[in-house]
This record gives structure tokens, sequence and C-alpha cells, in this order.
């Protein structure tokens, strides 16, 4: 499993798109925390910045997956993958850590934001650290749908529009409960990644709101295995 | 190791449907230790999916399938162990210099780190490799591709060598190449070879396996099949191409 990872976050590190993709995010990421700069001063938080985080990460993450399974489908080379020692699940899982890898490296970079913050005045860690947790575990969700995308089709462009439409349609899922009543908007509610990403947000960590990424991420990458274990056997 | 008291690969009435197409109709045959054997047969006849089942690419829909002694369908990471696979379109990670492209394989099969770069250092002189392998795979041509395809497969010291259409494309002294490396590592392993240039059968292989229509068309030693053939077409000249036509010409 480490081979690919290692073989995978080399190949992705030294790829031009890959370098473009993470430039872009960070000056997005830069303009949105420079937008709200003054208010953000006054307030000392940085709630506004990780409040548009989802949005952008359901961009920023299929950017990211696109080609992880799909370009390995493409140029077949997953079936030479398949025909080694190597279980399926190990597979999937190395891509996964591959781009986790590379979004937590991006918001590492992230850091000088709440660093300079907090050198203008008393800044409150807790939300902070709440917040980058967040990122990270929704990130990991939206990498998981991002791979199963990516699993589904060996056009790149095809897994990219594929995850953004999942990772989009969790993120704002929510909206559809304004109209709903009862039972059917507190399951839209419980759904949507932004009900559970701004209670993290907020400094609230809450085990619901934990397991509602790690679930995700475990349905997500175990759809993949599935997906590319049921190729093995005869469409009858 | 693989098990002595079994062939190397043994197919027992196996069948794989694709959709309602059915690619294989209840074939047999058993290969044994050693034996370099050419599996033919026309487009669609079924060779690649025979080979996907033994590479456990594939899962056998009904029948028996194993190698060296493990049945791919109970543990086809066993079975992996014993392979070494090249494709038919050669995938390689073209922008990896040749010498990762073999550590890395030699990784993924499992090659003990202690062992790695002497399985490389092996696989890289038995594939004439050693001057190109600083260059990155994309500047290679295609017959040094198709080395390295190779060098892949053998690198974890395989019982079985599984060659699908190894020398597709290439020119005829890439052909001759590749060729000499097959009858080479052919002295210590089982190979099992599929390919559209008949003239290669009698040059490496000692045995043939015809399919066609997913059907077993016949199986044996070729100086066998000829001479069979010879006496009953009543044609002393029947080459490999006649025995070709011969059992799958009339079916199209």
């Amino acid at each position: 499993m480490f081979t690919i990872y290692r073989r995978d976050l080399s190949r992705m590190i030294h790829s031009q798109t890959v370098g473009i993709i993470i430039v872009l995010f960070l000056m997005i990421m830069g303009a949105m925390f420079f937008i709200d700069f003054f208010d953000t001063v006054q307030t000392l938080s940085l709630r506004k910045f990780f409040s548009q985080a989802p949005l952008l990460l359901s961009i920023f993450c299929p950017a990211l997956t696109m080609n992880s399974l799909a370009q390995e489908r493409a140029q077949k080379t997953l079936d030479l993958l398949q025909t080694m020692p190597i279980h399926t699940a190990h597979i999937v899982l190395a891509k996964f850590l591959t781009c986790l890898t590379l979004l937590g490296l991006v918001l590492f970079f992230t850091l000088s934001y709440p660093i300079s913050l907090a050198t203008l005045g008393p800044l409150d860690w807790g939300p902070v650290i709440g917040g980058y947790i967040a990122l990270m575990l929704l990130g990991g969700g939206y990498i998981a749908l991002g791979i199963l995308a990516s699993s589904c089709t060996k056009d790149q462009i095809s897994a990219f529009l594929l995850a953004f439409f999942l990772c989009f349609a969790l993120t704002f899922i929510h909206r559809l409960s304004l109209d709903a009543s009862g039972s059917t908007a507190t399951i839209l509610q419980n759904l949507s990644v932004n009900s559970h990403f701004s209670n993290i947000a907020r400094g609230v960590v809450d085990i619901r709101d934990i397991l509602y990424a790690l679930t995700l991420q475990f349905f997500a990458l175990t759809a993949t295995i599935l997906k590319l274990e049921s190729k093995k056997y005869p469409e009858r | 190791m693989a098990q002595d008291d079994h062939p190397m690969i043994h197919i027992a009435n196996l069948t794989y449907h694709y959709g309602e197409f059915c690619a294989l109709k209840d074939i047999s045959f058993d290969i044994g230790a050693g034996e370099i054997v050419a599996f033919i047969g026309p487009n669609g006849a079924g060779k690649s999916t025979t080979m996907k089942v033994l590479t456990t690419l594939l899962r056998p829909e009904t029948g028996t399938v194993t190698v060296a002694g493990i049945d791919v369908s109970k543990d086809p990471l066993a079975v992996r162990k014993h392979i070494g696979y090249l494709p038919e379109t050669n995938p390689l990670y073209e922008d990896m210099i040749v010498f990762d492209a073999l550590e890395m394989a030699a990784a993924q099969h499992g090659v003990p780190k202690s062992n790695r770069a002497q399985a490389v250092q092996k696989a890289a002189q038995h594939c004439s490799l050693n001057t190109v392998m600083h260059l990155t795979i994309q500047q290679l041509s295609r017959g040094y591709r198709q080395r390295v395809g190779i060098a892949q497969a053998i690198i974890h010291d395989p019982d079985v060598l599984i060659l699908d259409e190894a020398t597709t494309g290439l020119d005829p002294n890439q052909i001759r190449e590749i060729r000499d490396l097959i009858l080479a590592i052919g002295k210590t392993k089982t190979i099992l070879l599929s390919t559209h240039i008949l003239q290669e059968v009698t040059a490496i292989a000692s045995r043939i396996i015809l399919i066609d229509h997913g059907t077993l068309a016949c199986d044996g030693p070729v100086d066998k099949l000829l001479k069979d053939l010879r006496q009953k077409t009543d044609n002393p000249l029947a080459n490999i191409e006649d025995l070709f036509t011969h059992y799958t010409a009339n079916k199209i």
C-alpha cells in the first residue's frame, strides 16, 4: 500500500496540473481571508473564513481526485495493479491517503492566516483548531467521494464533474429542508455537510459530527472497493 | 512454492459471459511445469478472457481454475504471487525512470526490501535493460518498453508467466529479441503466450492450445498437431497457418 502511496504522492507533487490547482486554491483561500480582513481583525475570528470553506473544498477535492483512478483505468495500469498481490482495498486506501496528505499540506500553508491574526490580538485557538479538524474531516469525505467518482469513469473531466456534483449536493442538501417538514427536514439536515460542519467550525466538537464525516468516508471508500471488485464478475 | 503434484495451470469446465455474449464455453486444459504453450485463436476467441481469469482479473463463472495448485476463486492474492503478467496493452507508468518502475514492481510483488536491488538487477540483466535504467519509460522505443513490461512480470521470479500478445506491433528485429528473451525465460518457467504471429508459435512453443468462439478447437504438441493435419488433409506441406485455418476458418 505504501509503495502506491509514495509513488502517487511523488507523481502528484511533480504534476503541473496539481500544482496549478493548489496555487489556485491557495489564492482563493487568501482572497477569502483578506476580503473580510477588517471584520476578521475586529472580531479576531476565522468563522467567516471557515464558513466559506465547504464550497471551495467541493471544487478543490474533486480536482485533486479526478485522475486518481480514472487515469489508472485509462492507462490500464489498474489492471496490472490488480494482478499483483495487493488487495483492492489497499489500492483505494493508498489513493485516499495520497489526496488527504496533499490536502493537509495545502491547509498547512493557510496556517499563516491565524498565525498573522494572533500577532494582532488574543486569538481564541479553540475554534481555529476545531475549524482545521473540520476541514480535514470534510475534505476526507469529499476526497472519498471524488475517488468513488474517479472509479466510475476513465475520463478525468467526467470524474471531476461527477465528484463536484456529489460534493455540491451534499453541501447544500439542507437548503431543501427549508421547504420540507417533519422527519424529511431532519433527514435532509442530518445528511447535509453544512449543518455538521458549522458546529465544528464554531469550535464545538460533537462526536456525531465526527462520526458523520468518518461514515461518509467509509461508505464512499467501500463503494469504490465494491465498484472495482464488481468488474471481476461476469455481467449477467 | 508451487505444489509438485498439481499441474502448474489447471482449467476445468471454465465458462464466462459478458452480458449475453458467451466468451468461454466449458473449456478445459492443463499445463505442466516448464512448458511453453502458444495460446492462439482468432480475435474475440476468448484468449484474453482466459488469461484474465488466470491472473485473477476476472472470476470464473463456472468451472475450476488453479494456478500452482491454488484456486483462483478461493485465494486470488496467493495465486498472484505465482504469476507474472504482461497484458496486451503493456501498461506502464511512462513518467517513471526504468529503475524506479522495476523497483516499484518488485515492492508491489512483495519482494523483501533486502532483496529488491538484487531482483531489479537480475530482471534488468535478463531483459538487457542495463543501458536504459536511468531513462524515463516514455523515452524508450517500443521494443524496450516491451522489455520493461516483461522485466516487471518476472521481477518476483514467478512460476508462471502469462504473456498476452507480447510481440504485437514490434518490428522484425524487436520480435526476434523478445522471442529470444521468452525462450531464455522459458528454460525455468511455465509460459502461456498468446499471439497472432503464427511463425512465433513454431519458433517458441512446444505445444499449441487453439480456441475459437470460446471453445477449445485443438490442443497438443506442435509437431503432433501438424502431423495429424497433414494426414487428415493429405497435404504434406501443411503448416501452422493451415492448422489455424483448418480449425477456425469454416466457423467464421
